[in-house]
């Protein structure tokens, strides 16, 4: 995946300079970051994560859906799944 | 800060405002109108409005006349609570697909726009942040997201976040830091392309043809700036005659005339920068030097650690000419009438310096200088000046306390604030000094270093204590890096020590106030 987990950790770990959660400290395939953190934090990874895309590629892949702040529905419930979310809009942007 | 957006990502401060311990709370979303009609809960309100708040949903009428009702509240909340607000212009640029209806929504939103205009200028501690100007820079399909906008409550992508936050902090930083007083220039390849004494001076390029044409613009950049209080030097490795006859006999905007001080030698440019920091008496931390020769740019720095230096490259024209723009420590909010004159204070305390080197006694000279003072109190007309020279004064400031002008209109009610205008037969020095009492403590007694050693500061003391009264006034004196010439001064001008602490911060009592050798004129003023 060219590395785009790395920088999905990276991305992550600049948040949580702000969140502060320990639970996202450790990042493992089921770390659920939808529980962990608060709506805003979400709000800050997506915008993270988007900026982190566009360094990378050149261009703007937005995140947000209707899914993400669904508790049922969210990615962000289990690592894996946000990864290979990312993956597949960032296949779908291309 | 408050929104109609998430403003945690926005207002997420850092090195910006780091010589100040900053902490942020934001309010839940949607809460403007709660939080204007509540008590300020801090020195800053930050609010942070998008075009949904404005334009959703609302025909030209409606969205005028939501902005009417939130410049309203804004205003009534500036008029009632001291802190800065800042709010912004509208972020989106409308669609086009009928061209002479894209016209009338640019026009609403320009109208939008015009009314938080009008607010800033009617209300002192209204700030406005151009969200339109920083999404036009990067450009609106990089800067907004309608996706964000609609599933998150927030149009911008992390790049225009980061751009906010900057103009934010600077939007503070323009009311609170100390502002640059003095750029210091080299000439060659800096004022004019070439080298004056190798290229002659009709060899160097300062015209209307590229590449002078940078260059041009540049002096007329410069001129600007001075125009706004900034104090032009001139520090270069030249003949002099070189140099004077390149301004005599070129056409370009700046004059010799422009400068406060000038050193055209062979010394070391640092050297030279000192000695200017001497002649105008102004602290190194107040400079700027701007050279195209990074060597220069080094041996000033090194030698010289509090002087800010800058690269000019006219080979890089959006550079070299975005330079003064981008050096934050040059901008400021507003400025006031005395700092329009600097220039020509500083022109005639070059006068006064030719005085004093004629008479025979400091005596004989003060007594010719024929200074008068003006003394005002509580005038809101000067609220802008007061401020800043509480945020600017260094020196001789006996606690270095820094007011906000909303701070100055709040202590104008509880207390006196005196503000100290100096005339002499040079001219006109306009306000340089600011004393408040509160309490019955003098809180702040500051003067401009360029009034002092005139006898100033004793007369100003003395006219205080007998406008609120001397017996149980107190007073205090705050040791910082910068005040030590103040460290004795109510010891000097009738004060006792009450207790001093280990750090050197000492209170006083009146004990009979200052005696005076030479009385100057005092006149009170409303």
């Amino acid at each position: 995946m060219d590395g785009l987990e790395d920088r999905l950790k990276e991305a992550l770990r600049r948040v949580n300079e702000h969140v502060q959660s320990p639970e996202l400290e450790q990042v493992t395939p089921d770390l659920d970051i939808f529980d962990a953190v608060d709506s805003m934090a979400i709000v800050d990874l997506l915008l993270e994560t988007e900026a982190m895309l566009e360094e990378q590629s050149g261009a703007y892949v937005p995140l947000a859906d209707e899914t993400i702040f669904d508790a049922s529905k969210s990615p962000l419930k289990r690592w894996s799944d946000w990864v290979a979310f990312v993956e597949r809009r960032r296949a779908d942007a291309d | 800060m408050a929104g109609d957006v998430l403003t945690r990502p926005i207002g997420r401060f850092g090195a910006g405002l780091e010589e100040w311990e900053v902490s942020v709370e934001h309010h839940e979303i949607d809460q403007l109108f709660q939080v204007l009609a509540a008590p300020a809960a801090a020195d800053v309100l930050i609010l942070h409005t998008t075009s949904d708040f404005f334009l959703d949903e609302a025909d030209p009428g409606e969205a005028l006349a939501r902005m009417d009702a939130y410049c309203a509240a804004v205003a009534e909340f500036a008029a009632r609570e001291p802190a800065l607000v800042v709010v912004n212009t509208i972020e989106s640029r409308p669609d086009r697909i009928v061209g002479v209806e894209h016209l009338a929504a640019l026009e609403l939103e320009a109208a939008l726009d015009a009314r938080l205009f009008d607010l800033a200028r009617r209300h002192p501690s209204v700030s406005v942040v151009d969200a339109g100007g920083i999404v036009a820079r990067i450009g609106a399909d990089r800067a907004l997201s309608l996706q964000n906008r609609l599933a998150m409550r927030m149009p911008y992508t992390k790049v225009a976040i980061d751009a906010l936050r900057l103009a934010y902090e600077q939007a503070i930083r323009e009311r609170y830091a100390a502002r640059k007083k003095v750029i210091l220039l080299d000439a060659d390849n800096t004022l004019w392309g070439g080298i004056v004494g190798e290229d002659g001076v009709e060899g160097i390029a300062v015209d209307r043809q590229y590449p002078g044409s940078v260059y041009r613009r540049f002096q007329s950049q410069l001129i600007a700036l001075a125009r706004t209080g900034i104090l032009l030097g001139l520090v270069t490795k030249n003949n002099p005659a070189d140099v004077e006859e390149a301004f005599q006999r070129r056409d370009m905007p700046l004059k010799l005339d422009h400068f406060a001080a000038v050193r055209v030698n062979w010394g070391a440019k640092s050297d030279n920068i000192a000695q200017i920091a001497q002649e105008l008496n102004l602290g190194l931390d107040s400079m700027i030097f701007i050279d195209d020769n990074p060597f220069e740019l080094e041996q000033v720095k090194a030698a010289l650690p509090d002087v800010d230096v800058y690269r000019f490259d006219a080979a890089k024209a959006d550079a070299a000419l975005g330079l003064l723009a981008s050096i934050p420590g040059l901008r400021t909010w507003s400025v006031t009438a005395e700092d329009r004159g600097k220039a020509a204070q500083y022109r005639d305390e070059r006068q006064r310096n030719v005085l004093k080197q004629q008479t025979t006694s400091l005596e004989d000279y003060l007594k010719s200088l024929e200074i008068e003072l003006e003394a005002g109190l509580n005038r809101a007309s000067q609220v802008k000046r007061i401020s800043q020279l509480t945020n600017k004064t260094n020196q001789f400031n006996l606690t270095t306390k820094r007011y906000s002008e909303a701070d100055i209109v709040r202590l104008m009610e509880t207390g006196f604030v005196f503000d100290i205008r100096l005339r002499d037969r040079f001219g006109d020095m306009g306000v340089i000094g600011v004393v408040i009492v509160r309490d019955r403590e003098i809180d702040s007694f500051l003067l401009s270093c360029r009034a002092l050693g005139r006898g100033v500061e004793a007369q100003v003391l003395d006219h205080v204590c007998r406008k609120v009264g001397g017996e149980g006034l107190s007073a205090r004196y705050v040791p910082t890096r910068k005040n030590m010439m103040t460290a004795l001064f109510y010891d000097a001008n009738g004060f006792e020590i009450v207790e001093r602490d280990e750090d050197g911060g000492t209170l006083y009592r009146f004990a009979g106030g200052p005696t005076l050798a030479h009385a100057i004129p005092v006149t009170e003023v409303d």
